[in-house]
């Protein structure tokens, strides 16, 4: 919203104070002013007339003029198509600054210039404000113009100072410059003064009615004027709308505009004859193809507000008018209409339409219901001016809106313990009332607040709270520490053992990362092995790249470190922990992890690329974190990697039956889809959910044997069929003495028969009551050696 | 014979030649030469039946063994020691090569900031939840005093999945979650958590971000409270001077709504590039709890009140570190991510 101060001096007295000052009391009292701007930036102009103009000798579109400026008479140098002898015109001076540039003397094709004819855009109009013409020539200043004017800033009415309101949803009342003198005036202690007339009208209208046959127009009020003259705005107005960065249009249309300015009502109105019924109805079940003002065709549904006339819409209610009544150069008998149509409704309408206007936005935030006659009588006096007219009628109304004013009940105790602050009755009375609160003293603590009408955000005595605290100031809050039962902090289980993998990774040199959530169409159907739910689209993307949620995370992983690669990071191992959704209200929280080149000792010494099973001991080492036991984890191929995992180095980890992890080298044919090279890249995705929610035995003590253990090494070749797991199970089984099997060789290739391989065990054995004797010990070895012939036909070595 | 001189005579020669020695195995071979069982000194043994003076041959023998043995013990120690100088010295390495590769990883400080939050709080006491993402227009805005078609849906371009199920456009909808779960009991909690927004991307704009929510709901909770408690925050997260200003706001879900800035902690309120020369830093929105919200979840505004506030994190994360441009959390260069190594700020 902008907000010309020269304006809204006229209603509140701001003599003495500066706009910073004006702009930061708004801003802190919750009415941002967003930023404060001159309407023009020119220094050194004065009125002129050219009283000679050729063309010059060198140039095909350049003019010579000789200007007269009252004091002298110069010769400047012109380009400006529209320049003639005759024409009154804004010269800058030599030694003006325009917006930031500097005007000299020149010599421009050979012909001295001392100075520039200006267009308002060089003098820091917004050119949106201006039409074609004025941009594209000088401007033209009026015959009467007074030539060695130096105040031309003032003159065009560009003197003015702007302040530029963001305006929060509460405060739409601000719309209307009114209640910003009145907001500023209660600021600041100035005195305001709105004006108010009287109705006027000179004949009673019999024939035509005006009603609403929808809960969504409460109120609908009209008056019609007879023989008016649609011509020019006067300058006045012109600047206002300027300043205020509406375009002027004709006097009627800018009349409701200003109207609409001043009091935050939107005005609309209609050529009576062009209305095919002495009427106009609201109503909310037309349907058919309406040509608005902007000469454009809107398709309108049930449910949007049209001011109909025989059944046919003339206006799309609150948002814009139709070309069928619209006012033109040759109306002479208007209908001017001040209704109050349903901010959900105008939303809802001006959205699906993608049409939205100044009055659409003024009703889509909610307005002032309680003064359409007042709108109506401030019309008509302003009209006065600004046309002739033969007959006004009465106000023609439908209205069924309660027009009670709203009361609060409050007390100064409330405020104060809302606030944790100590005001006094008197202070937090002056401050209403300043306010335009009318304040009913009961008790000296318990009060009435009749709350002013253009405040219609305005609800329970909370908002009273706020009103007095935004008026004083927070200083004069507490500044203490809430006094609650004492309570131990905490983070959420879950939370911890979140934080727990965290510093695990982190310790172990990985880098954490951060990917967005939603994902494009080709990303979310990879890597889709954890979470197999149905995914969620979004209904209403901004882009296509951001359409989907994702379901899993390997794949934004991957897009993580191929943007590392494509910056030529070689190796590197990253994680990320995340949240997952799939429908159905299924929340999930994931790990990926990547490992990516190669691992190094001292800088790069010693280098080995990573391997699946470096993926495997992160894996391990998170399932020791919660003390998984590794009985319940089953270690199976993936049946379907899709070309996606290596279909011979991939695995799918099964904890209690269910998926808990997919990990393994990415597919070659994947690999140019993350721009791979050469470099080995090592992936996991994992349900931490799964994981987070399973049981887990607590820590606990057990005896430690105090005799001495007995290691046994085992050497021998057997056929590739049998995993190296099943032999450690099936060992394992032969005595509970058995403490630990732990492989220390594995070898492959040349003196091994073809699919064997040689394994080498070293065998724990404890005893937690005795030393073990050394027949128990043979036995032992014999029983392991047999179930390794007859179990696993293996040859023992040496 | 004149056992004496004879004793002293081999002494004299034993300490010459261990004198000459100068390798350990030449030591070794005179300690077996002279000291063994068949050695010199031990052999002179075999005289002490031919002498009277029993008693004083034993000493002259012991005398002269244990001069013998003492300085060829020095000499062997000396000689031992020479050696493991000399051994130590062929082990010598470069101190100065690179040391193995155990260095911690980095953080994106996204996560760095969340952490550092989260310790704050629950240092002063509060429990830390977390709440859905994808979630229902219920708890992202109708309970939150916000209904359909409000002027104040405006303030969020939220992205829809339907109708009725979203992207949390803000974490404040965990307040629902919580009040609902707490049936009544005061509250103290936060909720740190990744929020959405139909916004195009760019320096300071991301659809993605996050917050983190705080609530605390008692009896005589007020707007000092709150002030007191983000003061705090504050001062543990930037600096220990830090102070906190409020300027009037407006959020549907809390009546009366703030702005709170902090005195710049770079220029400690002069004035710098960081604050644009006003000594103050816009860092989150906070309130009181609105009536309406408080009634629609169980909690009797007539006995309750609270205050709520909600901290962007990727802001705090940015303020602190000077980061220029929010989509770096989400580029993941490691070149970014490596300048977060320090596990806690000073």
């Amino acid at each position: 919203m902008l907000v010309s101060l020269k304006e809204i001096s006229k209603y509140v007295d701001i003599s003495s104070l500066s706009p910073e000052e004006i702009a930061s009391r708004l801003t802190f009292s919750g009415i941002e002013v967003e930023e404060i701007k001159k309407s023009a930036d020119a220094t050194n102009l004065v009125i002129g007339e050219v009283i000679d103009c050729k063309n010059h000798p060198d140039s095909d579109h350049l003019h010579v003029c000789k200007v007269d400026i009252g004091s002298d008479i110069l010769d400047i140098v012109c380009g400006a198509p529209n320049v003639r002898k005759g024409l009154k015109v804004i010269v800058a001076l030599p030694g003006a600054v325009l917006a930031g540039k500097t005007i000299n003397k020149g010599v421009i094709r050979g012909c001295e210039s001392n100075g520039m004819l200006c267009a308002l855009n060089e003098l820091g109009v917004d050119p949106k404000y201006l039409r074609k013409e004025q941009v594209e020539g000088i401007e033209e200043l009026p015959n009467d113009a007074p030539i060695g004017n130096r105040e031309v800033l003032s003159y065009l009415g560009l003197d003015d100072t702007i302040l530029d309101l963001s305006l929060l949803a509460n405060r739409s009342d601000c719309y209307a410059l009114y209640n910003v003198a009145r907001e500023i005036g209660a600021l600041f202690n100035r005195k305001v003064s709105i004006p108010s007339y009287e109705e006027f009208h000179t004949y009673e209208e019999k024939d035509f009615t005006v009603s609403s046959e929808t809960d969504a127009c409460k109120s609908f009020y009209a008056k019609i004027v007879k023989g008016i003259e649609i011509k020019e705005s006067p300058k006045w107005l012109k600047d206002v709308l300027q300043s205020e960065g509406i375009r002027s249009i004709d006097n009627i249309v800018d009349l409701g505009n200003y109207v609409m300015l001043l009091t935050g009502q939107p005005i609309h109105c209609y050529d009576l004859d062009k209305l095919p019924k002495k009427e106009l109805i609201v109503k909310d079940n037309i349907v058919e193809d309406f040509t608005a003002l902007d000469e454009k065709t809107y398709q309108i549904k049930e449910k949007d507000l049209c001011v109909t006339s025989d059944n046919k819409t003339m206006c799309l209610g609150g948002i814009m008018g139709g070309e069928n009544s619209e006012i033109s150069s040759t109306s002479k008998n208007i209908v001017i209409e001040v209704a109050n149509f349903n901010f959900a409704s105008i939303r809802k309408t001006s959205n699906r339409l993608g049409l939205s206007s100044d009055s659409s936005l003024r009703f889509s935030k909610g307005i002032n219901k309680d003064q359409s006659e007042d709108v109506l009588n401030l019309f008509i006096h302003l009209l006065k001016d600004l046309s002739s007219f033969n007959d006004v009628s009465n106000v023609i109304k439908y209205d069924t809106f309660n027009h009670d004013k709203k009361v609060v009940d409050c007390s100064l105790t409330y405020i104060n313990n809302r606030l944790g602050s100590k005001f006094n009755f008197d202070e937090v009375k002056e401050v209403l009332t300043l306010l335009n609160f009318e304040i009913e003293d009961i008790d000296h603590d318990n009060f009435k607040a009749v709350v002013p009408s253009y405040r219609i955000d305005i609800d329970g005595k909370a908002d009273l709270s706020e009103e007095v605290i935004r008026y004083k100031g927070f200083d004069y809050i507490s500044n203490e520490l809430p006094v609650m039962e004492t309570t131990v902090g905490s983070v959420s289980t879950l939370r911890e053992k979140e934080r727990n993998i965290e510093s695990y990774f982190l310790n172990n040199g990985f880098n954490e990362v951060l990917t967005y959530t939603l994902i494009n169409e080709k990303d979310n159907n990879m890597f889709n092995f954890i979470n197999k739910n149905e995914g969620i689209v979004i209904s209403n993307p901004l882009t296509e790249d951001h359409k989907f949620i994702r379901k899993n995370i390997l794949t934004s992983l991957l897009r993580t470190i191929e943007y590392n690669i494509n910056h030529k990071e070689s190796d590197f191992k990253v994680f990320e922990i995340s949240n997952v959704y799939s429908k159905g209200d299924k929340e999930e929280i994931h790990l990926s992890m990547g490992l990516v080149g190669n691992k190094h000792i001292q800088d790069g010494i010693i280098s080995s690329s990573f391997s699946f099973y470096d993926l495997k001991g992160y894996l391990e080492g998170i399932l020791s974190l919660f003390n998984i036991d590794n009985n319940r984890i089953k270690w199976n191929v993936i049946k379907n990697s899709n070309d996606e995992f290596h279909p011979n180095r991939s695995a799918e980890v099964i904890l209690d039956g269910k998926v808990l992890a997919v990990l393994g080298d990415i597919h070659p044919l994947k690999r140019n889809e993350f721009s791979l090279k050469k470099e080995v890249c090592e992936i996991l995705e994992m349900n931490l959910s799964l994981l987070f929610n399973t049981r887990s035995a607590n820590n606990k003590f057990f005896e430690i044997s105090k005799f001495p253990k007995v290691k046994r090494d085992y050497a021998f070749i057997v056929s590739e069929e049998y995993s190296y797991l099943s032999i450690k199970n099936e060992i394992k089984k032969a005595s509970s003495l058995i403490k630990d099997v732990a492989l220390f060789d594995i070898y492959k290739g040349e003196n091994i028969k073809e699919n064997h391989v040689s394994l080498a065990l070293s065998i724990t054995l404890e005893k937690i009551d005795s030393t073990l004797k050394e027949d128990e010990i043979n036995t032992l070895d014999n029983k392991i050696k047999e179930i390794l012939i007859t179990k696993f036909k293996a040859e023992l070595r040496g | 014979m004149d056992y004496a001189l004879e004793f002293e005579n081999l002494k004299t020669k034993c300490l010459e030649e261990i004198n000459k020695a100068s390798s350990l195995k030449e030591l070794i071979d005179l300690k077996n030469k002279y000291l063994a069982k068949k050695g010199e000194i031990s052999l002179m043994m075999n005289h002490i039946r031919e002498v009277e003076d029993k008693k004083a041959f034993g000493e002259m023998y012991n005398a002269c063994r244990k001069s013998v043995e003492e300085a060829l013990d020095i000499k062997i120690k000396e000689e031992e020691s020479r050696k493991l100088n000399e051994d130590l010295k062929k082990e010598k390495i470069d101190i100065t090569l690179p040391g193995n590769n155990y260095q911690r990883g980095s953080v994106n400080p996204f996560f760095k900031v969340i952490n550092e939050i989260e310790d704050i709080f629950v240092g002063m006491g509060y429990s830390v939840e977390t709440g859905p993402e994808v979630d229902y227009d219920k708890y992202v805005f109708e309970l939150l005093n916000i209904p359909r078609d409000h002027p104040a849906r405006d303030m969020q371009d939220t992205l829809y999945i339907d109708s009725n199920l979203l992207l949390r456009s803000h974490t404040s909808s965990v307040q629902a979650h919580v009040m609902e779960k707490a049936k009544g009991k005061p509250i103290k909690v936060i909720c740190p958590g990744k929020t959405y927004r139909r916004d195009d991307d760019d320096m300071t704009h991301s659809h993605q971000f996050a917050q983190v929510e705080g609530l605390v709901i008692d009896k005589n909770i007020n707007l000092g409270n709150l002030k007191a408690t983000l003061e705090l925050f504050a001062k543990k997260m930037f600096s220990k001077d830090t102070k906190v200003r409020f300027r009037s706001s407006f959020f549907p879900f809390t009546e009366p709504s703030v702005e709170v800035d902090i005195s710049c902690f770079n220029c400690k309120g002069k004035g710098c590039s960081l604050c644009k020369g006003s000594g103050w830093i816009e860092i989150l929105g906070a309130g009181m709890v609105h009536p309406n919200v408080l009634k629609m979840s169980g909690y009797n505004p007539e006995i309750y009140s609270g205050f709520a506030f909600g901290i962007g994190i990727e802001r705090v994360a940015m303020l602190k570190y000077g980061i220029d441009d929010i989509r770096r959390f989400y580029q993941n260069d490691l070149r970014f991510i490596k300048e977060f190594k320090k596990v806690k700020e000073d």
